[in-house]
């Protein structure tokens, strides 16, 4: 199953950069679902068909992330998304191109770190770790380079996932941190409905996070 | 069995709270009840350990279980048991006169009480969680539920400067708690690799095998670790979230939040720098004598010339962490003195802005004067808090950083010196702008508060200087050195 796993993963580095290239905010979230099934299809790819039918918390984790990361969690932004009424990113601090060279960049990169280190035998695959780091620094890029606070989420959900692909990628036997994933994804979940309720309804009449500049130790503002 | 009970005692009483609906007294109530019954359990099992009462068999495996060697476990529930007792009260004195002053002023929505106060036990109980946790997996559970739980405390008062703290708060907290994860995934592999399985990502199996771990990926893990509770914990640079939540939470909330949370946060750190190999020790020791020593810069840096109050005693919890990391890199003798009393005073400071902020009405430095003139008794308690914190004696503050400035040498210990000594002198010079002079002009006309406020800090102020005074006389402190 070693090259169907490559293939998720390659395909998963691929929804980084169209994630990173695109400026409406639906095709960002159809890319994060996208990246969610995947993500919930790794396990299931990295198991031994031929030892027999896998072990219930593969499933289960499996399963799960698939219905939380593929599903609702799009769902759920979607819905802000129309109930807000922003259709794309005006604007970001760094440009669309410049983004997708800067993610190359990233991506390379991880690749000649995590080189330099040695992993320890029953790694899934070889580009299984460096493809964990690269969608990291992608989702962290992403919170840092784009103003929209659906974005940012985005962003976040991204990280979370090359997170979620590292404890995949390197220790399976470990049923907890699978879970600890998934109880992450719950935390994402609060935070989305977060912004909706509380954060757009209300005060603002935009949903741009760099306008959320008034505290500070600024030192000509009143307080 | 009573560790267990410690946990669900708020949690019971959070849905409980929920339940109360519209019955605020009854709300506010049940939580003073749910603090008052926390703090004699945790007391209760201080004693049941010493005296061998009934109640306390630990089990190996558990989860969740009171080790009576483990000081830093003791000292952060003692802190929490203390602060959640010291701040319900004060919310209970507080809310009913939130909602007079509510009408008074536009565009602001105030949270419902019961949801607040039960969040607010839930809070405490997911700090309990963090600190009785014997599991990393579980440890790191907690820490996130801290996070999911004291955000919506922040937008009591739902404002425009409330939700950007909140989401600043939510947003930097919970990429810093992502990025600990990886660091306890980063410290898993470390120990994979050496060929040992932990299963269920236990303290005590990774503490027997320690000395295996590989130590180039504990290394790389342990950074990870630092920057994800490190953020939580509120050290310098990646400290951006808690001025601006300090500052817009409502005062009780501050309190907890700079009295307990921060300290669970640093327990975290502490439990994976126990489980370094010795190899690897003095690599993590330089790495948090680094970034205590530039929180304490940073806080300094800030404090001078801060113009908002409540910002001023945020930055000071900056640099009373740094001090503490500090501490633990060095010798973690006076550690958890200081941890205590840094907790009990900065608490009861939040209180005593919080009374500020509703006499004058504003957080600026500027705008609030002759204090002294208008409330002798708040003025008194402000002056002894700012003194006690800077580490002025009789504060045991003074004894823990005498103690640590002694123990770090003379260059190290200089710089810290010199750093404590200008928070020391730009804290005094607010303290004594904000007590002295005339408020005869002051638009709008502040209002004086309920003496049943000052209530609570100066509780919390005697008997840190009490136990100050009686740490002092039996501590062997002038025989070290």
């Amino acid at each position: 199953m070693k090259s169907l796993t490559e293939i998720i993963l390659a395909a998963i580095l691929l929804t980084n950069i169209t994630m990173v290239a695109s400026s409406r905010l639906m095709r960002c979230i159809k890319d994060i679902a996208v990246q969610g099934i995947l993500i919930g299809l790794l396990p299931l790819a990295v198991t031994d068909w031929t030892a027999g039918f896998p072990a219930g918390s593969i499933i289960l984790a499996s399963s799960l992330n698939l219905v939380v990361k593929g599903i609702l969690l799009p769902y759920l932004l979607a819905f802000v998304v129309r109930r807000v009424g922003v259709k794309r990113e005006i604007e970001p601090f760094v440009g669309y191109s410049a983004s997708v060279a800067i993610i190359f960049l990233l991506t390379a990169l991880s690749f000649l770190v995590t080189s330099c280190f040695n992993l320890a035998e029953g790694i899934i695959s070889n580009i299984a770790v460096p493809a964990a780091f690269a969608t990291i620094c992608t989702g962290l890029f992403m919170i840092i380079a784009r103003r929209k606070a659906i974005t940012q989420v985005i962003g976040f959900l991204m990280f979370e996932n090359g997170i979620a692909m590292f404890g995949t990628s390197i220790m399976l036997e470990y049923g907890l941190i699978m879970e600890l994933g998934i109880l992450q994804d719950i935390f994402v979940l609060v935070f989305i409905m977060g912004i909706a309720f509380f954060h757009i309804k209300k005060e603002f009449a935009h949903i741009d996070a760099d306008q959320l500049n008034k505290l500070g130790d600024k030192p000509t503002e009143g307080i | 069995m009573l560790p267990h009970l410690l946990v669900i005692l708020p949690f019971l009483f959070a849905v409980l709270i929920f339940s109360c609906g519209k019955r605020y007294f009854a709300a506010r109530f049940l939580l003073v009840t749910c603090s008052v019954l926390y703090f004699s359990l945790t007391f209760y099992i201080f004693f049941a350990v010493r005296f061998n009462l009934p109640g306390l068999t630990p089990t190996a495996t558990s989860y969740i279980a009171f080790i009576p060697g483990d000081t830093i476990q003791s000292t952060v529930l003692v802190i929490t048991a203390i602060i959640f007792l010291a701040t319900s009260v004060y919310s209970f004195c507080i809310l009913p006169i939130k909602r007079v002053q509510k009408s008074q002023i536009e565009n602001e929505t105030l949270m419902p009480k019961n949801i607040f106060l039960g969040i607010l036990a839930a809070f405490v109980g997911s700090m309990t969680v963090v600190a009785l946790a014997r599991n990393f997996g579980l440890l790191w559970v907690a820490m996130e539920a801290t996070t999911l739980l004291s955000a919506p405390l922040i937008i009591l008062r739902r404002n425009a400067g409330s939700i950007e703290a909140m989401w600043k708060y939510m947003l930097i907290c919970s990429v810093g708690i992502g990025l600990a994860l990886f660091g306890t995934m980063l410290m898993a592999h470390s120990s994979q690799l050496a060929g040992i399985v932990v299963t269920g990502l236990d303290f005590s199996s990774f503490q027997d095998t320690r000395e295996s771990l590989n130590p180039i990926w504990f290394k790389t893990a342990f950074i990870f670790i630092l920057a994800g509770y490190g953020t939580k914990m509120g050290l310098a640079p990646f400290h951006t979230w808690l001025p601006d939540a300090y500052s817009e939470a409502p005062s009780s909330v501050s309190s907890l939040l700079s009295g307990t949370l921060v300290n669970c946060s640093f327990l975290a750190i502490a439990r994976f720098r126990q489980i370094a190999p010795s190899a690897v020790a003095p690599f993590c020791d330089r790495l948090m004598l680094a970034l205590g020593l530039f929180s304490i810069a940073v806080a300094a840096v800030f404090i001078v010339g801060q113009r908002d109050f409540k910002r001023m005693l945020s930055y000071s919890s900056v640099e009373h962490m740094g001090l503490i990391l500090i501490f633990f890199a060095l010798s973690s003798e006076y550690l958890h003195m200081h941890m205590l009393f840094h907790s009990m005073i900065k608490a009861a400071l939040f209180m005593i802005a919080g009374n500020v902020l509703m006499m004058y009405g504003t957080r600026s430095v500027a705008s609030v004067r002759g204090m002294l003139q208008r409330s002798p008794l708040l003025s008194i308690l402000w002056i002894a808090g700012i003194l006690l914190i800077c580490g002025t004696p009789p504060s045991p503050l003074f004894i823990t950083e005498l103690f640590l400035i002694l123990k770090s040498g003379l260059q190290l210990g200089g710089i810290i010196l010199i750093l404590l000594f200008a928070v020391f002198c730009a804290m005094t010079y607010i303290m004594i702008s904000m007590t002295m002079g005339k408020s005869d002009d002051l638009v709008p006309e502040p209002k004086p508060v309920s003496h049943v406020l000052n209530a609570v800090p100066l509780a919390l102020i005697v008997a840190v200087i009490l136990l100050g005074i009686s740490a002092s006389l039996i501590t062997s402190l002038p025989n070290q050195f």
